[in-house]
């Protein structure tokens, strides 16, 4: 389904992340990926995944992924399809939310992710192609007890999904936003109990998700399969 | 009634002297909540068993709840004479307590128990598996035992009978110690460390002259190196003074507050001197000091304050009395105070400590969005969002494991706990106890029962001197 792609994951270290490079290996991408501060993972990745290239990359630092970026565009050559998967949260009720709290989240999940397309766009732009797979989430979507400064980045998601879309159509760019519900592991393993049980409660397939099939609609999305899919939040929540 | 006496409740009270279960009265006094009762042989008998009378009827107001024991002795002489425990017995187990040897390189004047140097005792592993087999059978598991003597550290297979302890259904291994041997044996300390025990170090006094009168001799220094060497190896650890009216009690608050602060120490313990066992039965000055008494007295110091104390749910209320701290530095949190009482009752009803498998989260959450309102000062909320943070970082989600133990080092427990002695046993009290004392047999003692009736009976603990 990727053949002779190549696709750049920001975040692949992590529990989603790296799911996606798996799913993205076996579809036959070529797979690049960034990581943070999951050295050990992001090694144990590479060896996992022959051909993958990995690149340690400071979301909060716009120069670093400019380097980081160019980095990878050097060595791989062409990136066709950019996931937008790293992000944070933070658990941390109103009251104690500090003014660093906010810039730390959204420098990760909004100003992060907006850089590393701009800086990765600019290729696709050139080869009049590419797919853009962004990360939302149903905290961004719906009214549910979860950190606020993680549910409005994850809202700023769907905007730049839709403005990105409409900008990028005269370039054979498609963007798109896969919206999780609750996933096993990950984030959704320091979502409290009573949360969980609410979700699968009203959750139609009667579970939490599981990372791979997060990563199943992404590399559907990414590929040419789902040529006439843009400018669409694809929730993966087992229907709520 | 006497003028100025209120009648609150009868209950059976105990007579050394007769060996015989007596009739007595709590009676509320303008100084104080009184047992009494009357001895044919010796007369009345009063003693206080609270000094702030509004206290006790409110903490007697607790609900409890009755609990039914399978493989329980049938009531034939009536409490406490029945004990194993008898069917009429109202608590859950959820402290075994057992002595796995008599043998002690101290014979404190406080001491509660009755040892036997003329015959040291030392529990086998077979032993400890059979009463590990029996707890287990009686309750499906538990959050912790203890593990008491005598002096545990003596028992010359003590890690062999730390591993006979090990079982899934077992949270935590507690173990009893004067600290001399961890303070003397720095190899020793190292292998408890490999051990994963939870020391319970006892730490009545830092003066010398004090420490003469309750130890028999002078063992500060002891228990100063004891502390530096479970600080140096991390080792989890419970304070465990006694409190002694006219002798220690004026340390007490500094022993309290300053081992809070302490990185290792998880909880502190306060007993009531309770004038049981061979030397404790005979210690002088005899001067009860009541759960409220020593409340009162940590509230004293700033960071703790009497509205922090709440009734174990699990236990008779006038047994446990237990506040939990968020404690970094020395800045201190009262959960009580953030969280409300009637939550962290109801988190103590079926456990010893807090129940962790309850998700805190909304509580948490609503509690600090009202305390932020109400106008919580800046330092409050600052140590609130670093306990948050170390709760749940950024960079990654936490194990269980990881999660358990950022908690323990933040959550800090103290709990009052007195002991009941002749002068002040309650059948009612003991009737509903969890802290049992299992035997091979099966058999579960209430340890207040034990120490008073039952210890001596035991020829491995005690024999009658001729």
């Amino acid at each position: 389904m990727l053949s002779g792609k190549t696709i750049l994951v920001t975040g692949g270290s992590g529990y989603i992340g790296s799911e996606i490079c798996r799913a993205a290996h076996a579809y036959g991408a070529r797979v690049l990926f960034t990581y943070h501060s999951g050295e050990a993972a992001a090694q144990q990745l590479l060896a996992e995944l022959p051909g993958a290239l990995a690149e340690p990359m400071n979301l909060r630092d716009v120069a670093d992924i400019a380097r980081g970026v160019g980095a990878l565009y050097a060595q791989a050559g062409r990136i066709d399809i950019l996931v937008n998967n790293a992000a944070i949260s933070q658990v941390m009720p109103l009251p104690l939310v500090e003014e660093e709290d906010v810039d730390l989240v959204m420098d990760i999940n909004i100003k992060g992710t907006f850089f590393v397309t701009k800086h990765v766009v600019k290729g696709m732009i050139r080869n009049k192609q590419g797919c853009i797979v962004n990360l939302g989430s149903i905290a961004g979507n719906r009214m549910l007890d979860v950190p606020v400064t993680y549910a409005m980045s994850k809202a700023a998601i769907n905007g730049l999904t839709f403005a990105l879309a409409a900008e990028l159509k005269r370039f054979g760019i498609r963007v798109n936003s896969v919206v999780p519900g609750l996933i096993e592991g990950g984030v959704g393993q320091g979502v409290p109990a009573a949360l969980k049980q609410d979700f699968i409660d009203h959750c139609a397939v009667g579970r939490a998700g599981k990372a791979r099939e997060v990563a199943e609609t992404i590399c559907f999305l990414a590929s040419d399969r789902a040529s006439y899919i843009n400018g669409q939040n694809v929730a993966v929540d087992g229907g709520l | 009634m006497s003028q100025g006496e209120t009648y609150l409740r009868s209950t059976l009270a105990y007579c050394p002297r007769c060996e015989k279960t007596e009739f007595a009265r709590i009676v509320a006094r303008p100084d104080g909540v009184y047992m009494d009762r009357v001895c044919p042989e010796s007369g009345a008998v009063s003693t206080r068993i609270a000094r702030d009378v509004d206290w006790y009827v409110e903490r007697s107001a607790q609900p409890r709840r009755a609990a039914s024991h399978a493989n329980c002795l049938p009531a034939k002489k009536g409490c406490p004479f029945d004990c194993g425990p008898c069917q009429w017995h109202s608590g859950d187990l959820h402290l075994p307590v057992f002595s796995i040897t008599n043998d002690c390189n101290l014979d404190c004047p406080i001491c509660f128990t009755h040892n036997r140097p003329d015959c040291q005792y030392y529990k086998s592993v077979e032993e400890t598996k059979q009463i590990i087999g029996h707890i287990i059978e009686r309750t499906g598991g538990v959050q912790l035992i203890n593990l008491t003597g005598g002096e545990p550290t003596q028992h010359p297979d003590l890690f062999a009978v730390l591993d006979a302890c090990r079982h899934e259904k077992i949270g935590r291994i507690t173990m009893n110690t004067n600290g001399i041997r961890i303070a003397g044996d720095h190899r020793f300390a190292e292998k408890i460390k490999a051990a994963g025990v939870q020391i319970v170090l006892s730490l009545d006094t830092f003066d010398p002259a004090t420490s003469v009168l309750i130890h028999g001799k002078d063992i500060t220094k002891a228990k100063r190196k004891c502390l530096e060497t479970l600080a140096e190896l991390d080792i989890p650890t419970t304070i465990l003074p006694v409190c002694i009216k006219g002798i220690n009690d004026h340390e007490i608050p500094d022993i309290v507050h300053s081992s809070l602060r302490l990185p290792f120490v998880r909880s502190v313990t306060v007993q009531n001197m309770t004038y049981t066992g061979k030397n404790g039965s005979l210690f002088e000055p005899r001067q009860h000091i009541t759960m409220d008494e020593v409340e009162a007295l940590l509230a004293e110091r700033e960071g703790i304050s009497r509205e922090d104390f709440f009734p174990l749910s699990s236990y008779h209320p006038l047994c446990y009395s237990a506040a939990y701290y968020i404690v970094h530095e020395q800045r201190m949190i009262s959960l009580a105070q953030l969280l409300g009482r009637e939550l962290l009752m109801d988190l103590s009803r079926d456990a010893y400590i807090l129940n962790p498998d309850r998700d805190l989260s909304a509580p948490f959450r609503d509690a600090i969005n009202r305390a932020w309102a109400e106008g919580a000062d800046d330092e409050t909320l600052a140590l609130l969002r670093q306990f948050l943070a170390a709760l749940y970082p950024t960079q990654r989600q936490l194990s269980e494991a990881e999660r358990q133990v950022v908690l323990e080092s933040w959550i800090k427990m103290v709990l009052v706990h007195p002991h009941m002695d002749a002068d002040n046993f309650d059948i009612d009290r003991v009737s509903s106890c969890g802290d049992l004392v299992p035997d091979e047999s099966g058999r579960m003692i209430p340890a207040c029962a034990y120490n008073l009736l039952y210890r001596q009976q035991d020829s491995r603990f005690w024999a009658e001197e001729k």
